[in-house]
Formats: structure tokens, sequence, C-alpha cells
């Protein structure tokens, strides 16, 4: 096991279960609002492929990053921005959901019969697929506007413009918006909350509207009381906000891909700080409110997963990583050419001690000899404790994207999805594909793989 | 005297013949030598000696043949003694893998046994990063005053052979190491003189007496590092073989050698993407005749394909390309009935950004009409068929679709009935290109449609009548469009003129050198008064990264020009849509501030010095359309260096070949250190010439001294530069010079007429008042000129001291007269601030951190910015675009002295924004820097329409 947490962690803030609080769907990009990419839907083994669907290639947002660093020798850098480098999945009611880059429309399918249902057209790119509530589906696109459409008929029930103004430029030959909405659209309580941002030296908007209604305030009546719902339209200073939006209903948590993600507060909008040095828009938010996130810069090890505490600081790295996913006190990570998993609970708890034992046994190396010896005897303890803490490892390519569902890993690679038992690490099922599959998604007893060649692909 | 020199010749001779024939020829010659010749005593006891030396030079045996490969290394030991130091690792052509320290020893018996007598070395070596100190094969301590033995190895980017008498005396080559270029390498002791050869060719040789000092102290023979006592600077790269023979190889071997070497190609080859998953690969080579690529994903190639081949120019067309990947591919050739292989190039399919092509028969469900005559006339008034075409107003979107058929348009229809949309929307979308090729852009009025302006390279309809009026019609159309207004089957055709917009055709804006084209930028002073009209590619993945200090890119009637990692784009300046490019392996040149540029553009073609020619490209479409060449007897020994055009000229230099840098990795390519003299060192070169640049006559070629690359200046019929006329630094036959005598010793300054090269005026420069030949250094010196004056600038470092000068010379333009000069102290001697390019805006001239009063010839008094970070500094109107503090572009009006910035916005560590053609173009150049969360993408700014 990779001793690969550098830093003392609080046990009682990490390792608790996530567990996804809409058990039958997936009604959001990653399942849930912590992005959590798990749900306790199960699927039955074997899968075959039922339908699949060819969506044209995506047209990503931002290109692919600088190769290296030469002035610092730092090769292998990885993208800080690719948010939507395949068409993901949202799937609720027997109907799959996706937002296309390439003909800037969300498209509803059967998610049984692979038949196209409806398209909605919007002005520009939808890089993220629809939240999904109340049959309604709520997305943003590109053209600077968010949406809300009937998931009966695709038909439009409301839109909010996330800029300022009603200008578009171009951008690699599409208009888009000023102000792109390209963080999706998340729903808190009756709330819809998205954010207008493209360029750090412009103000960026982030918007809470009313689900039903699409406006910023409205009166809510409930047992007999009226209460006046405020949203909002903060505008925010030199931020660019990308990537999912993330909430534990209490604060925000945005990424903003080349720079560390924002925490705001979910009822103001008002900024509460940055996270730390969590960078990139591969992003979790643990149950304890702590953000999993990476590539974080450029200047530490490429592959690196950060873990950041609400207060902002960053209070752990996972090196050689660059996903995860965490559920009910277990982690599932690529390191090293092998997949692993690990007794997070255990593993964090002995971690953090081990950290203390080494910071108490510096202090006092000069001083207490004797002391000294018996602390680093300790650690050497902890080490065999830590060590016992890897469930099981097994090898393998490198990974692009992994979730969980029940019991089964489910992992997408360069040419293959593959799932493995949760608890044995042992290959269950996998299935060839065509490009890498960036995308997964659970529900309905179907498995959803999307490819960076705009190809979805259904297995049941 | 002569008697006995004559019969000594007839002795050589006569024994050279006779050890050809015999080994035993000591005692024949001896017995040859005793009969014909009669000599005093003296002359009897020298002969043996002469004849074994003789003898010895004429056959020599191979003592050690050790070629690096998985064949001969086994168990981590080279031929059973030599022990590497690292686990072996091989790479994908069975080549030991030097890196990460990896060397190998052998006791210094092996070495010992040799060292003492004349030997000679043959290495075929490969260096992938060079580095200060490096070595291939090597005997040696190197500790202070120390110094023995022998090693054969490289210092920076020149190959070096090294042997002790007295102190470690170097002999080195004149070409640069070409990184990741393979060399064959020939290092001969013959017992008084040490040669080194690179590739057949000598490069230096020097005497140094009899027996090389050795060692008394335990010493390995180590191949692949620098490695004695306290150093160790192990080789990043691949030795294939190394043969160590125990005498001196003959002229005959030697030449063979050169004539083993690989394949040469008089230019490389590139590489255009043609659609999705296509390319075609373009090449000229030195022999005409059949040629092939082998090419694949791995340098194990799973293609070969042959090529269509017209005398020395071959092409091919690549299919199932996929996306997102690096190919190797190999070209050959047949000289002589041998079959010859050039060196493994690459190409990254990542940067594909050709869009697809719409199959000529798809046609709109329920659509009757045959639009294809009329699209084809509208696309024909755009010379190249790309960029951005809005159809205002649809009625089915057939004609849309037919233009976006017929050329490589983004059509965007723009239309405000939605349910018109709707069901056009259906029927696109069906066509499966509908978002790619062709999208419907919804509006509610057509009275102010919210769209940025200047943007449509061709605007129509679909309707009979344009619903938007002819003047909201002018403003969205980019300078030199069409608005082309339906009449049934005819059509009117409204023109946008190119007003008052520049080009920045050259690498400091014009040849003229002055990093200002006269772009006004309507006035823009403030990063407010500039908004952005275009965002996108190329990003992060197109160039090398932000440090090597680069070619500028160039803006031209509407087109933007940018170098990347081995690559070239050209897109349009209005809308940023990707026109076309080219990966070029040949292309890189680094270090521009002790060089100059590799292109130049006029309005309608693109020149590109590629090694000993130049490519003339057409802007429309990048198709090559001339080739223009150095002499025959300047190729394979001279590359191009400069290139210019004014009128009807091109003008160009010859540089010593592999004189330009191309290393980039590492922290030593930032080439910044004010006295890093490989950083410092000028490329420098022997003539200049000129071409009738529309139909490639020679006009005329001047060649008199060392002319300094970075200070060539073109004003009007003027060409300026400065010209170092030392004989001894040009008979040093170095393309880089850090010398300091090419600014103290014999420098002058020197005007051409530029239509017949002949000597206006040359004038002695004035001595340096801080640079010697033994002391301090001249960063950066550059030219620049004005309608009046040619202005040298050097930067001049102290001795001693963290601190330098820019010093400034005015010479009349007339006569050459030095009307004044003055200078102003560094800000920094770091991150740029000692070699600032200068920027001429109005009357004042900008360097850093303040700069001069043109007319006064002096100092202005105050600082501007703060400039902060690497980067130059431009100009446009009345305004400064440099990096400043927090290192992001900021922007300086020269009246309001007031800066602003754009967050977050980086440009390279040499010069990528420009303002010209009506913008601020800022392509990317930043990438891979890790002081900052940096935007990472391309931008056009436009003025803001209301000032």
């Amino acid at each position: 096991m990779n001793h690969f947490i550098k830093k003392s962690l609080s046990v009682s803030c990490i390792g608790l279960a996530i567990t996804n609080t809409c058990l039958a769907q997936w009604t959001t990009y990653r399942a849930d609002n912590r992005r959590s990419g798990t749900t306790a839907q199960t699927i039955k083994l074997p899968l075959t492929k039922s339908w699949n669907h060819q969506g044209g290639i995506p047209q990503q947002a931002w290109t692919g990053p600088a190769k290296w660093d030469t002035y610092a020798k730092n090769a292998g850098l990885q993208s800080m921005r690719n948010f939507d480098p395949c068409y993901y999945t949202t799937i609720a009611d027997g109907k799959l959901y996706y937002g296309s880059s390439s003909d800037n429309a969300v498209h509803c399918f059967d998610i049984n019969s692979g038949k196209e249902l409806w398209t909605f057209f919007t002005n520009s790119a939808v890089r993220f697929p629809p939240s999904l509530a109340n049959n309604r589906a709520f997305f943003g696109s590109d053209d600077g506007h968010a949406y809300a459409v009937d998931t009966t008929n695709g038909n439009l029930i409301w839109k909010v413009n996330a800029a300022p103004t009603t200008q578009n430029i171009i951008n690699n030959g599409k208009l888009i918006s000023t102000h792109p909405v390209r963080t999706g659209v998340t729903l808190v309580g009756d709330q819809a909350i998205f954010a207008g941002s493209l360029l750090p030296w412009e103000d960026s908007y982030l918007h809470a509207v009313t689900q039903k209604s699409g406006k910023s305030t409205y009166v809510k009546k409930a047992h007999g009381k009226e209460e006046k719902v405020r949203g909002y339209n903060q505008a925010h200073t030199g931020v660019t906000l990308q990537g999912a939006i993330l909430t534990d209903n209490k604060h925000l948590y945005i990424p903003q891909g080349r720079a560390a993600a924002l925490k705001f507060d979910v009822k103001s909008g008002n900024t509460l700080g940055n996270m730390g040095h969590a960078g990139g828009v591969f992003c979790i938010l643990t149950e304890d409110s702590q953000l999993i996130a990476g590539p974080s810069s450029q200047k530490n090890r490429n592959d690196q997963i950060s873990l950041t505490d609400q207060k902002g600081r960053s209070i752990a790295a996972f090196n050689n990583a660059n996903r995860a996913v965490i559920y009910k006190g277990q982690a599932f990570m690529h390191i090293n050419g092998s997949l692993k998993g690990l007794d997070y609970t255990t593993y964090s708890s002995l971690s953090a001690k081990r950290a203390d034992t080494i910071v108490a046994a510096n202090k006092i190396k000069k001083t207490n000899k004797p002391k000294y010896d018996q602390l680093m005897a300790e650690v050497k303890g902890l080490d065999t404790e830590i060590k016992a803490c890897s469930m099981w490892e097994t090898p393998a390519a490198a990974i692009a994207e992994l979730i969980v569902a029940g019991d089964h890993l489910i992992c997408g690679f360069d040419g293959k999805v593959e799932i493995y038992d949760t608890k044995s690490g042992k290959s269950l099922w996998s299935a060839p594909i065509e490009g890498i599959a960036h995308g997964l998604s659970v529900s309905d007893g179907h498995l959803v793989v999307s490819t960076n060649k705009g190809e979805i692909i259904s297995f049941k | 005297m002569a008697h006995t020199a004559n019969n000594f010749r007839t002795i050589c001779r006569i024994s050279h013949k006779l050890c050809n024939l015999s080994t035993i020829y000591p005692v024949a010659i001896l017995k040859f030598n005793a009969t014909l010749l009669p000599m005093s005593r003296l002359r009897y006891s020298l002969l043996p000696m002469l004849c074994m030396l003789l003898s010895n030079s004429l056959s020599a045996k191979i003592i050690h043949d050790w070629t690096l490969d998985k064949q001969h290394i086994k168990d981590n030991k080279l031929e059973e003694i030599g022990v590497l130091k690292k686990p072996a690792k091989f790479d994908s052509e069975g080549l030991l893998i030097f890196s990460d320290g990896q060397q190998i020893h052998f006791p210094e018996e092996t070495a010992k046994a040799f060292s003492s007598k004349p030997f000679s070395i043959v290495a075929k070596v490969r260096v992938d990063k060079p580095q200060a100190w490096g070595g291939f094969v090597g005997f040696t301590q190197d500790n202070g005053n120390y110094e023995k033995g022998w090693i054969l190895g490289y210092n920076n980017s020149n190959y070096t052979f090294k042997a002790a008498k007295g102190s470690l005396k170097i002999i080195s080559s004149k070409k640069s190491i070409s990184a990741g270029q393979w060399a064959t390498l020939i290092a001969i002791y013959d017992g008084d003189k040490i040669s080194l050869y690179v590739d057949g060719k000598l490069a230096q040789s020097q005497q140094i007496g009899n027996k090389i000092d050795l060692a008394d102290i335990p010493t390995n023979l180590v191949i692949g590092a620098y490695r004695d006592k306290d150093e160790n600077f192990p080789l990043e790269g691949r030795i294939q073989n190394i043969k160590i023979y125990n005498n001196v190889l003959d002229q005959e071997f030697i030449k063979k050698k050169a004539d083993d070497s690989i394949y040469k190609f008089a230019v490389r080859p590139k590489v255009a993407f043609t659609a999705p998953g296509e390319a075609k690969l373009t090449w000229e080579s030195t022999h005409s005749g059949t040629s092939s690529i082998a090419y694949g994903l791995t340098k194990k190639f799973t293609t070969i394909t042959p090529a269509t081949s017209t005398d020395n120019f071959h092409s091919i067309n690549l299919k199932n390309l996929e996306t997102g990947k690096t190919y190797f591919y190999r070209l050959s050739g047949t000289v002589d009935g041998k079959r010859k292989l050039s060196p493994i190039y690459e190409f990254n399919t990542s940067v594909n950004y050709a869009s697809s092509s719409i199959p000529k028969e798809l046609k709109l469900a329920g659509s009757k009409s045959d639009y294809s005559k009329l699209a084809s006339k509208l696309v024909g008034l755009n010379k190249q068929k790309a960029g951005i075409c809005l159809v205002v107003g649809i009625k089915d979107g057939s004609l849309a679709l037919e233009i976006a058929k017929q050329s490589k348009f983004k059509v965007i229809c723009i239309e405000k009935d939605q349910k018109l949309i709707d069901s056009v929307r259906v029927n696109l979308y069906q066509t499966g290109f509908y978002g790619s090729r062709i999208s419907i852009f919804k509006v509610y009025s057509y009275k102010k449609l919210p769209i940025t302006t200047g943007i449509a390279n061709l605007i129509t309809s679909e309707q009979t009548k344009l619903p938007i009026s002819l003047k909201a019609g002018y403003a969205l159309l980019a300078p030199n469009s069409k608005l082309v207004i339906l009449d049934g089957e005819t059509f009117t055709v409204k023109s946008k003129k190119n007003n008052n917009t520049t080009d920045w055709n050259h690498q400091y804006g014009t040849a003229a050198n002055t990093s200002n084209a006269g772009e006004s930028l309507k006035g823009a002073t403030a990063t407010n008064d500039l908004q952005v009209q275009w965002i996108g590619r190329p990003g992060g993945d197109f160039g090398i990264d932000r440090q090597p200090r680069m070619p500028a890119p160039l803006a031209s009637n509407g087109r933007l020009y940018h170098q990347g990692h081995n690559r070239m784009i050209c897109l349009d300046s209005h809308n940023g849509q990707i026109l076309w490019s080219y990966e070029i392996p040949d292309l890189r040149r680094i270090n521009i501030p002790r060089d100059c540029s590799n292109w130049c553009a006029d309005k309608d073609h693109l020149y590109i010095a590629i090694k000993d020619r130049a490519w003339k490209l057409n802007a429309a479409t990048g198709e090559q359309t001339e080739t223009f060449k150095l002499t025959d007897s300047a190729r394979g020994e001279y590359d191009w260096g400069y290139i210019a055009n004014s009128g009807d000229y091109l003008i160009g230099s010859s540089v010593l070949a592999g004189s330009h840098l191309t290393e980039f990795w590492g922290s030593q390519n930032w080439f910044d250190g004010a006295t890093d003299r490989r950083a410092i060192a000028q490329v420098i070169s022997y003539n200049l010439f000129a071409y009738n640049k529309h139909n490639s006559a020679s006009k005329w070629a001047y060649g008199k001294g060392l002319i300094i690359n970075s200070t060539i200046t073109i004003e009007g019929e003027n060409i300026y530069f400065l010209e170092n006329r030392s004989p001894d630094l040009k008979n040093g036959e170095n393309g880089r010079i850090s010398d300091n005598s090419l600014w103290t010793d014999k420098l002058y300054a020197v005007c051409l007429d530029l239509k017949s090269g002949k000597v206006k005026w040359e004038k002695p420069f004035p001595k340096l008042e801080y640079v010697t030949a033994t002391q301090a250094g001249v960063p950066a010196g550059y030219g620049l000129a004005t309608k009046d004056s040619f202005y040298a600038v050097i930067s001049q470092s102290i001795a001693g001291k963290n601190t330098g000068y820019y010093t400034y010379y005015s010479f009349s333009a007339k006569s050459g007269k030095l009307e004044w000069d003055t200078k102003t102290q560094w800000r920094a001697s770091h991150h740029g601030a000692h070699i600032q390019h200068p920027v001429i805006i109005q009357d004042h001239l900008y360097t850093d951190p303040s700069g001069i009063d043109l007319k006064k010839g002096k100092p202005l008094g105050y600082n501007y910015g703060p400039r902060a970070a690497c980067a130059a500094a431009v100009g446009s109107g009345d305004t400064l675009f440099y990096r400043g503090l927090g290192g992001a572009i900021s922007v300086w009006g020269i009246d309001e002295k007031e800066v602003t910035f754009w967050k977050r916005l980086r440009p390279s560590c040499w010069l990528s924004y420009i303002p010209s053609n009506g913008m601020l173009l800022i392509p990317d150049g930043g990438a891979g820097c890790s002081c900052g969360g940096w935007m990472e993408t391309s931008l056009g700014f436009a003025p803001v329409r209301s000032k």
C-alpha cells in the first residue's frame, strides 16, 4: 500500500460513507450533488449491449494542456479543464438525457429501446447533462442561458440569461455568450443554481432561481404560511467558474479549472474563499464536506488528487492518482498501474495518527533519544497496520472514470469498460468499446458508457 | 636538408605502399632504405622509428568494439566487464537508454592499455538533451589543476574531444549538435595531434605533443558520462556503437564513415491535416527518384507505402488516422542504388483541426431546390473558402447547406422565426452535420443582433431581402469580406474594405523592427477599451512551452500565423477560424533575441526559412508555390538565416548549418542568464542576398564580415546591420559567437541599398563603455529604424556587478553619421529586463524600465509600467503592451501613464501578442508555465465599438 497521505487527517472528517440520496435514479451529473459517482442501485451481470447512439465528436470547450513544463522538467501534464470529454448522461423514469457540445442540444432517449424521444436545441454547446426533478430537465448552455424543459415532450418551460448582456462572440466556430453556462445546473431545495462565466477579467455571475418559474424571488406557500424565497444574481470578480457545481446544501463548491475551486454560501451566493490547492475539474464532496479534487496544478506531481478541508486547507494529497471514488468507508483509486481498494475509514484514522506521531517524534529527536526511538517504533507499528488497510490490489491500465453501483466498481478505460467486485477486486465482467470511456452512469439496471468519440452505449 | 627531405617523402610514399601489402613492414623498409640511400648514422637510426610511425598509422586495428544494445548487454554488463550503473533499459530499437544517470564503467586497465599510444575512436551517438558537460567515452580526471586523460563528449551544443598535456586541450565541432539527431564522431590522437571529425568532416585539430598525461589515481574508462573523481554529468541520449582502434585511421576510412551517415534530405517534410483522420505529407529530397514512407503509432512502423514522386518532390495521403495520437514516420529514398533512410519524425493528430467534408449528394429532406451553382459562385468570392459565413434569414436551409458543402466555411444561420427554426434544425440535424459545419442561431430581433461585429468572411441570405440593414451587414463583415444580396438567380456583392489597419508581417512589427506596426486600435489605451471578439484554439497543446523565446506570430491581410512545437497554423485574424496548418519537423528556432526570426509575410504569401531554403506559401490555402534555395555550394554547409520581404524583394542570409538553437528542455533553455555565454551567443550570418520574390530571380549578394542577425533592419530602401570584420572571428567558422570581440573589435554599422545591395555607408561602431574583449558581456543587441535614423541598442552588463545598461546609438539614415548616443540602466538582470527589444511609439523608444526621447537623444526621465516577468513589449498608436506585475499582459497608455491588465492572461517568454489587422491578437504562447493559473487559450481583442 502506498503511504500517500502526507498530512494529518481528521477521523471525524473523512471516511464516512457516501450514499446516494436518490436511490433509484441517476438524476444529475455523477449521480448526486456531491458528484460522488456512487449509487446503491445494482446491475445484474453479465451485461450485454442493448443499444448505442453516435452523437458526433464532442467539441470540447478547451484544448488539451501543454505537453510539459520544460523549465521545471515536468512532463505528462494533465488537463485541468476537461469537464466535457464525452456526453455524460442522466437517467430518470425510463429516460436517458445528454447535452451535446457538438449539435448544441439536449437529447432524450428511451432507456430501454434507445429511441430518441425529443431534442431541444439551444444556440450553442451544452456541456453537462441536465439535472432532473419533477418532470423537468434543467441545464445550461454556452449561449449564456439556463433552461428548464418539460421531460415529457421537451417543451421549454423557462430560460434565464446568466449574462449581464446578450452579446455573443466566436469560440471555435460557434457563437457563445460572453458568459456561457459551463457549470451545469444544480438543484438545491426549490432552487436551480448555475453560473455564467468565462474570463477572469470580466465579472462572473452566480444565479439562484426557482425551479418552478425561473424567477429569482418568489413566494413559497406551505402549511398555511407564506415565505419569500430569495434567489440571487451575484457578481464575482476574477473568477472562472466551470465544471459541475457541488453542494452539501449549505455551501456551494465551484471548480475553476486552472485555479482552485471556490466556496460560496448557498443561500446568498457570497464567496467564502478558495479551496486551497483544489484545482482541476474532477471534484468529489465527501459526507464531511471535504473536497477531493485534481489535478491541483502543474507545479506538483502531475497525477495528483488533493483533499481540502472546509476551511480550504490542503490536508492531504494522493500521488499518482487522478480519479477516486469513495463509498461506505471504502476508497477505490488507480495508482501506479494498479486498481486498489482500501479501507478508507481505518486507513485515514491510522494515517492521521502516524502523521501526528512523526511530528511529535521530530520535536524531541535531539532532546530525548529514547522517547524518539519509542515513537518511531510506534510509527513502524502503524505502518504495518496501514498496510493491512489495503483490501485488494489488481493490475490495471490508466483509468478514465470509476463509479460504484452497489457492490460493483465500474471502471472506464481506453478501449474497454470493466466491472470489479468492490470487496475482492475480482474482475466480474468487461466489454470492449471504441474510444475512451470517460462517462459512466447506472440506472434502471442499465450501465451507460459515454466515450470521447461521442458514442453512448447502453448495457443491460 | 632538402635532399634529405625529398628522400623522406620518397620513403614515406614507398613505405606507405609497402605497408599496404605486408604486415612485416618494419624490416622490409629498413632493408630497402639501406640499399637506396646513403645516409648518416643518425638518419639510419631515425628511419626505423619513422617507419614504425608510418606503419603504425596505416594499420589501425580494432581493439574494442562495443555495441550498446540488448544483444550485447547481459546481466547489466557490457561484454562482461563493463558494468552498468543502473538497471539496463532499452528503447524500441533495442538500444540502451542513457538517462537518469545511466553509464558504464570499465576497469582502468581497459583504457591504460592503449591511451599512451596513438589511438582512434569511432562513435555513433545521439544527444537528446544537450547540457553544459557531457561525455560519450572517456578516461579522464578534470579536477581543478589536476587534468589528465582524454574524453570524447560535448559542451552544450558542440561535440568535443579533450586530451591532457599539461592541462586538458579541447577541440570542438563548429556545427552545433542537433538534439535527437545521430552523428558519427571520430576522435584521433596520432601521437602528437588530436583531431575531431563529425560525420566524416574535420571539425578541428590541435597539436598537443607526445604522450597524453594519464591519471595516477584510480580512474575508470566511462561510457555515457562526463565522469571523474568529483564530477558526474551523465548523457541523455543513445550510443549505438563505440570502436577503439590502436592506431590512426586513414582518410579513406574517414570518408567512408561520412558516406555511411544517414541520408540527408535537403529539406524536411511537412504534414497538412486535410480532414478528420486524414493528412497529406509532402517533402523535397536531395535526390530525385522514388520514395516511400513507413509510419505507425510506434517507431516499429506498421505501414509502408510508396509516395507519388516527381523528381525531388514527393507526396502521400494518409487516411484512417486515430484522434489524439502521435504518429512516427520515416522516409526512404534510393541513392546510387542504395536505400537511404531519413531520421524518424512525428506528427500529432490532437491538433488536427480540419473540418469534415459534407458529401455532395447530401440534400435536406423535402428540399427540391438546387443551389449548387449559386453556392459555387458565392463561395468563389472568398479566396480561402474558409472562415465564418453568416446566412441572415433562412428559407429552408438548403442554400446554407450547399455553401457548407462546397467550402470549409462554418455556416451560421441567423433567424427569428421560431417555427421555421424548429423545422430546419430538425432537417439539418438529420444530416449529421448540424453543429459541426452548420447551425442556426435564434435571434429575437434583426434590429440589433446580439453578435459581435467584424467576424464574418461572407454574409448572405436565403431570403430575397436581407432582413438586416446594409449598415448592420457591413458591421458584421470582417475587413476585405463580402456581403451578397440575392435577387433570384442573380446577386449583388458589397465589399468591406480594409481601412486603416496594419500588418505585423515581421518579427518586430515590420522589417524596421520598431515593435510597432502602426496599428491604432482606435486609440485604445486601457483594457476596457478592448473587448474579446474571439477566443479558442490553438491552446496549450499546440506549443513547445512558454520559455524558449520563439519567433513571434505574424498577421497580414486578415490572417494570423502562429508557430508551435514543430508546427504552424493560419487563422482568420477576425474570428479565430483555423484556415490551414502544417506539422513541420524542421521549423523550430528559438532564442530569437540572439538570432532572427524564421518567417515573414506579405498580403498574399508567407515565407518560411527551413534549413537551406525558404518556402513561399499561398496565404489563403497554405499551398507551397515556390522554393528559394541557397546556392549549390552553400547547401549542406549553410542554412537560411534571416528572412524578410520589402516591396518586390525577398532578403535572406546564410548561417553555418546548425547555428540556430533548437533545444528547449530545462531551465538553461530559457536563455535568461545575463552572463550565460551560451544564452547570449549571437547567431551570425556570413552574407546577405536578395531575390525577386515574384519570379525568384537572384538580385544581389553581399558578404564582407560577420553580420549580427539580431541587428538586421530594413526601412524604406535601406538595409542596416552591425557587422564584425575581424578576420580571426570569421576564420573561426563558428555560427554562434559568445566572444565579446564580436562587439568590441572591428564592429561596423553598415547600410546597403535594398535594390542593388551596394554599400551606401559604413561606419566604425563606437567603443562600448562597459564591455571589453575579456570583461562583462552583451546579453543582447538590436537594430531598428525609422525613416530618418538607424538605431542600435546594445545591452551591456558590468563586470562584477549585477546590473548593466542599455546603450543607444542613433545613426543618420542618409549619411550614417552618429547623431547621438545615450544610456539607461537596467531595472533588473533577469526575466528579460536586460534584453528587452526596443519599442518605438511616436518619438519615444522604450526598453525597461524607461526609454529615450528620440528627438532629444536623451532618457525620458520617467518609467513606465512597471514591467515584470519575461516577455518583450510591443506598441500600438498610443499604447505599450507588456508583461506587468503579477505576470499578466498589461496595458500602459503613453499619455495617461496608467496601467490596466488582464488577469491570468500570460504571453510567451518572448513575443506572442501583436497589435495588427485592427485587433490585438494573442495566440497562446504561455502554456507550460507553472507560476499561475493561466488561461492557455488564444484570443482576438477588438476596440470597443463605442470608441
